[in-house]
């Protein structure tokens, strides 16, 4: 069987989850006797110049696949920058409007030109994840081949014209959790049929040691760990607010750790109680994760969190907002944690964790087991087979 | 995807536990307005918008455009005037509701902010000649 990715990025440099998660995905069916093409674009990630040629065109073998490169269509984004200001803003674009949108988001006319000439060869090509020129042109070569990742969480760009038209018309949809599933039912009243609950894979097998990360930080006091962007589309500088008032109205020794790119601004009253570590290597992200008391996902716009998973599975239990409706969802299902939905909860849940530690305990062992039964590679590579490259 | 149900914490039930007893514990008014805020990081953009584009009033528009609107105007007219007028209250109990979950509004009616009729009536003199500036300018485009 030959299965095709088509991705706007590829790489390990690009940053993403969905980025990550087709990389991770292509290489694992590639492992599992499946013939495997990636057909992506040179640009590095979507918060680098989508022009630039971070990497050649051409094609070249890597890890059993084989990844085809092509330029992205370089068009003027003034337009673009517009279009997308006016969504974020919460406007309504035109249908016009909404096409001019997606005919600059990463778009390649090379990419698509391969696509058509070679689709006869695929029995099904994988595309991910829903919001770039890619996607949308893309599967409108090859619907009934077509599965769409979408990635999808609430946002407004998930409320154009054209995300309905292309949750339409592909062949199968695989989602990471029920409340994706919901959420695109809700918005594009799809045919049920067509869609396939599947999580995401995640690497179940690593070492991580916790004292190895104390004593590299010089740590001592028990922490609430976040791993991920510090900025607002993932509720950091909440959270940062929310820890201040919890220190300010009940002191002890707990402390904030922050890991993973940008800064955010910290009030001066609580500065030694969060340490904002900055990038660290993966080996000192998975150590982090088991020397941590709690892990903390403030988002309120995940479609899987990885993160949760990793943490999950270095035992430690995971605390987040309950207005995020797929990271509730694994707590609900995984019994893993605690979520809460404003500060008081946030307070009575962390005094909660903190002075029930053998529950604590009980709950991040739960939740590892809710990762090894539902995400390992094994248990995705085998879905991936069964329900989704079915002919 | 199969749920386990093995020695699995009844996440629901702790919570409800927790809930019950923050219900009786203090917690500050600013805290929460600060946490209704912080749970909507868009609120103060959002808001933004609102008060720049809710004005959708009659413009003053000449040439071929101004002809036209003007069609449109004898049609439409009197709907627009009334989505600007629910326009502008929404906007107004939209910036107050804000204010107060900043903790920063004033009482509604504040003891001695009575009006003053002096002040009432220079304003309704200088809203008469703003209104006839404007019906020339209209007369004129």
């Amino acid at each position: 069987m030959k299965i095709a990715f088509v991705a706007p990025f590829f790489g390990t440099e690009a940053a993403g989850g969905a980025e990550a998660e087709c990389r991770k995905t292509a290489l694992h069916l590639a492992r599992a006797g499946l013939t495997v093409d990636v057909l992506t674009t040179c640009a590095r990630d979507l918060h680098h110049d989508w022009h630039a040629r971070f990497h050649e065109p051409g094609a070249h073998r890597e890890h059993g696949i084989t990844v085809h490169r092509f330029p992205v269509h370089e068009i003027d984004l003034t337009l673009f920058g517009h279009l997308n200001e006016a969504l974020l803003a919460g406007r309504t674009l035109t249908p016009e409007q909404e096409r001019h949108f997606i005919a600059r988001f990463v778009n390649s006319f090379d990419l698509l030109r391969h696509l058509a000439a070679h689709v006869e060869e695929y029995d099904f090509v994988c595309f991910i994840p829903y919001l770039f020129g890619t996607t949308y042109y893309g599967t409108r070569l090859c619907p009934e081949k077509a599965v769409l990742i979408p990635c999808l969480h609430d946002e407004p760009y998930a409320r154009l014209g054209i995300c309905r038209e292309l949750f339409q018309r592909v062949h199968k949809i695989v989602f990471h959790a029920r409340a994706e599933e919901a959420l695109a039912e809700q918005l594009y009243g799809f045919d049920p049929a067509r869609s396939v609950l599947l999580g995401e894979g995640i690497d179940t097998d690593f070492e991580s040691k916790p004292d190895r990360f104390r004593r590299r930080h010089g740590i001592r006091d028990p922490f609430l760990l976040y791993a991920g962007r510090k900025d607002e589309t993932k509720n950091v500088p909440a959270l940062i607010r929310w820890f201040a008032a919890y220190k300010a109205r009940k002191g002890g020794n707990l402390r904030c750790v922050l890991i993973g790119p940008e800064s955010v601004p910290t009030p001066p009253e609580c500065r030694a109680d969060i340490l904002d570590l900055g990038f660290v290597s993966e080996q000192d992200k998975k150590d982090a994760y088991s020397a941590a008391a709690i892990f903390c996902q403030p988002s309120l716009n995940e479609s899987f969190s990885i993160v949760m998973m990793e943490a999950w599975l270095c035992n430690t239990p995971c605390l987040v907002h309950g207005d995020c409706p797929v990271t509730r969802e694994h707590i609900v299902r995984s019994g893993g944690g605690l979520y809460f939905t404003s500060y008081p909860e946030f307070e009575g849940c962390l005094d909660y964790l903190l002075r029930e530690a053998q529950t604590a305990h009980r709950m991040g062992r739960c939740g590892a087991q809710y990762v090894r039964d539902n995400f390992a590679w094994p248990t995705i590579v085998r879905r991936y087979r069964e329900h989704v490259f079915r002919t | 995807m199969p749920d386990q149900q093995e020695d699995r914490p009844d996440v629901e039930a702790i919570i409800a536990e927790i809930r019950r007893d923050i219900r009786d514990a203090e917690f500050p008014d600013a805290d929460r307005a600060e946490e209704h805020a912080d749970t909507e990081p868009s609120l103060y953009h959002n808001l933004g918008v609102v008060n720049a584009t809710w004005d959708v009033g009659r413009r003053k528009r000449t040439g071929l455009a101004g002809r036209i609107r003007r069609i449109l105007d004898r049609v439409f007219g009197a709907p627009i005037d009334e989505i600007h007028t629910f326009n502008s209250h929404v906007t107004r109990v939209l910036n107050r509701i804000v204010k107060i979950l900043d903790g920063t509004a004033a009482p509604e009616n504040q003891a001695g902010s009575e009006p003053d009729p002096n002040r009432l009536a220079q304003l309704a003199v200088r809203l008469d000649k703003l209104e006839k500036r404007i019906g020339t300018l209209e007369g004129d485009a």
